[in-house]
């Protein structure tokens, strides 16, 4: 069959990538002022079959062999520069032969000439290698940890709230609880913005603000500093910590803002799906103090997610929706002592400072579900879940009474995740140090989930439902932020007058 | 030359561009957003236009609408025209309906030969057509010159481009002794702004909020939502993003008269360009609240329906950057808490615009309300303000009065006497509900139903708040910022004082 003509303006808009050996470039244009990427090379070219296996168990099989291509061209850049090398001898030779006033100094300048156009070859040779192996390198998703499954199912790690899920529960979806008590408003967004988005209503908007109040008190009270960050970043920023363009299913994950004609813009802008991204960058080309370590913020923000691809059996409700608050954790820590790549732990006993904020993170996530009085299971995440800057992540998943029939009720609503120096080898984040004989280094980071609003507001919704009285139990944790500290909802009366 | 050659696609998009060039050739500066098929259909008052085409064009001058000044006489003019063609389509329509009964009838008792008649019968099937055509092409020409006029403006708009103050709050003069130290300054004293990390990550025109001023903001969202509560107000938190359209119809276009780019918009495919369904982030939560009611036919009983909520709200700002470099008094993104309103429209109004007596319409009682709540709480707030009564060059397009407070900023004497806007609050009439279709059923005489008012405000703005808290809070002896009364409940244990360390 004959292919339709294209004309070229089509042609460029349509990007067709010609899919034979050349990889589709995933990343966003890198401006020049945005923080420059310092990758461990080394490691890789030392270690490719390890990050060929680690490609494969988490799902980025088309960058499987990238380690070997770096370990392929650092051999020939090896070999070049060998050669330019000599190049190089010879020139420095016929300048001293050029000074000296040698006779035949017309062949001597021809010959000085034609070495200098091959030795500005070799380095733009060079140039192009090393640019290529940093984006090989760049493509390469982190490591995992030693206590991360491999493969595709999560290991359950404990409960919350009783071993398994409650039993004296009517499995009214929180849709239909709330369009009972005047709480929800899914009609409303379809028309204003379509599907995945939701009007909150009187005390489900109130229940908003209490749960962002809550989890910033619990989070003080362990000494986490409140921040609170943007929502649009530039694209190269969410880049650096993970989040590319299209994940690894090949989804649109992140909205772009269009171009805005006529105004200088520097970069490119997106809207964040998570605060961790704002919260990386801001220490982005930082030097932090060792004492100013660990560095620990939580902050609420608006979220946005694309969600593409991810509509499937949600297609009403909150628990997959493309906006919503989420109150984030963050945090800077330093190096485990010896490491180079942040992976030889084998020898150490005690755990790593990211370990331990880890821990902490994951602690207050189960102390605020728990106080909330919902049933939850936590699991150690599989290769295959980790995305491309973690190295361990552990989710939370709360058990939805009217979602039993998929995956037994449980949703997840936190995430935990040490991403090591991904993000900070990107980012341009060190510490200043002394240790021995290394004086800086890069930091490690760590964040998590204290608190996704809509999904928590659907469990409660759906576990704090009783059906003989037709209301809502509020959680005692959050009375103290309703009107009157109520203890439930009701339906509203529906004259006039309030 | 040889024509480059040009696929199919690309033809149907400079089909399009070529359609936007007017009926007489002039280039139609097409400033509304493409309207998708499911979209609403605006309902305008062409009648109150084609009947005073003077007070629309003097309108338009008056709020530096000056290109849009002769949309009404436009309007005019083709409705006469249409008229006109109407009548004449009659006598068109009159003959063919003769000729279908010749044409029917046998042989022999028929005028005028088969095929001459059937030739005439062609013809004018072609002219009817082509009649129905240009009158589709009338009809939907006015509509767009209608939708391009703003508002007219009330009785209390002063014409022209000064304000009118009406009131001070805190005093009648700004506070002395505060000295003049910026936000910015003792942001960075008190470790509560940073916008070098922000300047990293997303540019200019955008912060961090650290400690006590992110726990501020926090404690403002919850106060003024409490003020409005206790006033009967309900409580309802929108979406960010919403269609574009949904933005035009409340007025927001993707230029504002001045010409610049005031909203932001998510990159999408063609498709969803063409079919107008792309997204764009909105400047105010009075967009979404005001579309959650499109196409809706509310109770008379249920009005007025007023709502309040926080939300995430975006500005391009293009072109406002000048001496604000940095702070927080011109931002990109930042939480507003909006106050919205649907009222009755007066009894006896057609175009929302008969004055009568001293008895206030529903939506001038509930643009009271609003101007109340934002006295309240920037009275509590111990700010020194003035209440304004804005003039005709500052309404844009949808409003047809505007009342800002201005606040004062110790820091910037030197631009305006220190006074920076800090609230708004606008009535609309029925202009954003004929765009978007919100209507009321009621019994009236013989009117059934009709469009409702809407009508909108700031209950708080944090930023801007935020920032003359610090100014007009800081205490330079103890080199710290002395809390407002009202906020410390909502603040960690109370506090009082944000000091250094």
């Amino acid at each position: 069959m004959k292919l339709p003509f294209v004309c070229c303006p089509c042609r460029h808009s349509l990007r067709i990538p010609t899919l034979r050996n050349v990889h589709i470039s995933r990343q966003y244009t890198r401006p020049s002022f945005a923080p420059k990427p310092t990758l461990n090379l080394k490691h890789i070219r030392q270690n490719p079959g390890l990050y060929e296996q680690n490609c494969i168990d988490r799902n980025y099989a088309p960058y499987a062999k990238n380690g070997w291509r770096i370990l392929e061209l650092h051999d020939r850049l090896v070999a070049q520069q060998r050669e330019a090398v000599e190049l190089r001898q010879r020139n420095n030779v016929l300048s001293k032969e050029l000074k000296g006033g040698a006779s035949g100094k017309s062949t001597l300048v021809d010959e000085a000439k034609e070495l200098k156009g091959e030795l500005a070859e070799y380095e733009r040779q060079e140039r192009v290698v090393q640019e290529e192996m940093e984006q090989l390198a760049l493509e390469l998703p982190n490591l995992s940890s030693l206590q991360t499954p491999t493969g595709e199912k999560p290991k359950v790690v404990g409960h919350i709230n009783g071993d398994t899920p409650p039993s004296n529960h009517s499995g009214k979806s929180h849709v239909d609880i709330g369009r009972e008590l005047d709480l929800l408003d899914f009609e409303a967004s379809a028309t204003t913005s379509g599907w995945g988005w939701y009007f909150l209503k009187n005390e489900a908007a109130l229940l908003e603000q209490a749960l962002v109040q809550y989890a910033l008190t619990l989070a003080m009270r362990r000494g986490w500093q409140v921040m609170t960050p943007p929502s649009l970043v530039y694209s190269h920023i969410a880049s650096a910590c993970g989040f590319m363009p299209r994940d690894q299913s090949g989804e649109t994950q992140i909205y772009a803002i269009g171009h805005q004609e006529g105004k200088e813009q520097k970069a490119s802008l997106v809207l964040a799906g998570t605060a961790e991204i704002p919260f990386a960058g801001s220490q982005a080309n930082k030097t932090l103090s060792e004492s100013d370590l660990p560095l620990k913020i939580i902050g609420p923000s608006r979220c946005y997610r694309a969600e593409a691809g991810a509509r499937g059996v949600d297609t009403k409700g909150l628990y997959r929706v493309h906006e919503f608050t989420k109150v984030e954790m963050f945090a800077w820590t330093a190096p485990p002592f010896s490491s180079t790549s942040g992976f030889e732990n084998d020898e150490e006993v005690q755990q790593t400072p990211s370990e331990q904020v880890f821990d902490e993170m994951v602690a207050l996530q189960t102390e605020i579900l728990t106080s909330l009085g919902l049933h939850a299971r936590i699991l150690e995440m599989p290769t295959t879940d980790l995305g491309a800057s973690a190295t361990r992540k552990i989710d939370i998943e709360a058990f939805f009474p009217s979602r039993t029939s998929i995956d037994n009720g449980y949703g997840e609503v936190t995430s935990a995740s040490v991403c090591t120096d991904y993000q900070a080898r990107r980012l341009n984040t060190k510490v200043r140090f002394e240790r021995g004989e290394v004086k800086s280094t890069f930091v490690h980071t760590v964040n998590g989930t204290a608190m996704a609003v809509p999904r928590v507001l659907a469990a409660i919704l759906e576990n704090g439902w009783s059906e003989e009285e037709g209301v809502v139990r509020v959680p005692g944790v959050l009375r103290k932020w309703m009107p009157g500290e109520a203890a439930t909802i009701g339906p509203r009366k529906r004259t006039g007058v309030d | 030359m040889k024509q480059p050659f040009v696929c199919s696609s690309c033809r149907l998009s400079l089909a399009k561009a070529l359609k936007d060039l007017g009926v007489n050739g002039s280039v139609n500066n097409k400033r509304a957003y493409t309207r998708p098929t499911f979209a609403t259909k605006p309902t305008l008052n062409l009648k109150h236009i084609r009947q005073n085409p003077g007070l629309y064009e003097q309108n338009a001058n008056d709020r530096n609408y000056a290109p849009l000044a002769k949309n009404g006489w436009r309007i005019l003019d083709l409705h006469e025209k249409l008229v006109a063609q109407q009548r004449a389509a009659v006598e068109l329509r009159q003959r063919n309906n003769a000729l279908a009964k010749e044409l029917k009838k046998p042989e022999e008792a028929r005028v005028g030969l088969r095929s001459i008649l059937l030739d005439e019968a062609k013809l004018l099937k072609g002219r009817l057509a082509k009649y129905e055509a240009e009158e589709k092409s009338a009809q939907e020409e006015m509509e767009r010159l209608a939708l391009e006029l703003p508002n007219l403006s009330s009785v209390h708009t002063p014409s022209g481009s000064e304000p009118q103050i009406l009131r001070y709050l805190n005093g009648d003069s700004p506070p002395s002794g505060k000295g003049s130290k910026s936000h910015v300054d003792i942001g960075k004293e008190l470790d509560l702004l940073d916008f070098e990390a922000s300047a990293t990550t997303s540019g200019w025109g955008w912060y961090f909020l650290k400690n006590e001023a992110a726990l501020l903001e926090q404690a403002l969202i919850q106060y003024a939502l409490s003020v409005a509560m206790k006033r009967g107000w309900k409580v309802m938190t929108p979406p960010s993003l919403v269609y574009s359209h949904i933005a035009s119809a409340c007025g927001f276009m993707p230029r504002d008269q001045n010409g610049e780019t005031q909203i932001y918009n998510i990159a999408t495919n063609e498709t969803s360009a063409a079919a107008g369904t792309g997204l764009v982030l909105t400047g105010t939560a009075e967009i979404p609240f005001a579309g959650s009611q499109a196409n809706k036919t509310i109770n008379e009983v249920d009005l007025p329906l007023k709502v309040i909520g926080p939300s995430r709200c975006y500005r391009a700002e293009a072109g406002a950057r000048g001496v604000d470099t940095k702070g927080l008094y011109r931002v990109h993104e930042f939480t507003k808490v909006e106050m919205f309103a649907w009222t009755a429209p007066p009894p006896t109004s057609e175009g929302g615009l008969d004055v009568h007596d001293d008895v206030r319409s529903e939506s001038e009682i509930v643009f009271d309300e609003m101007v109340a709540i934002q006295e309240e709480i920037l009275t509590s707030l111990g700010l020194h303000a003035r209440v304004l009564e804005m003039p005709s060059t500052d309404l844009g397009a949808s409003a047809s009065r505007k009342i800002d407070i201005e606040a004062f900023f110790p820091s910037r004497t030197g631009i305006d006497n220190g006074y920076g806007e800090v609230t708004s609050a606008s009535t609309c009439t029925d202009y954003q509900a004929r765009r978007l279709n919100t209507k009321l059923k009621f019994e009236r005489g013989e009117v059934k139903a009709g469009f409702v008012e809407t009508v909108n405000g700031t209950a708080l703005a944090v930023p801007r708040i935020l920032a003359a808290v610090l100014e007009n809070g800081w205490d330079e002896r103890r080199g710290g910022v002395v809390v407002p009364r009202c906020l410390r409940k909502y603040m960690p244990e109370g506090l009082e004082y944000i000091g250094k360390g």
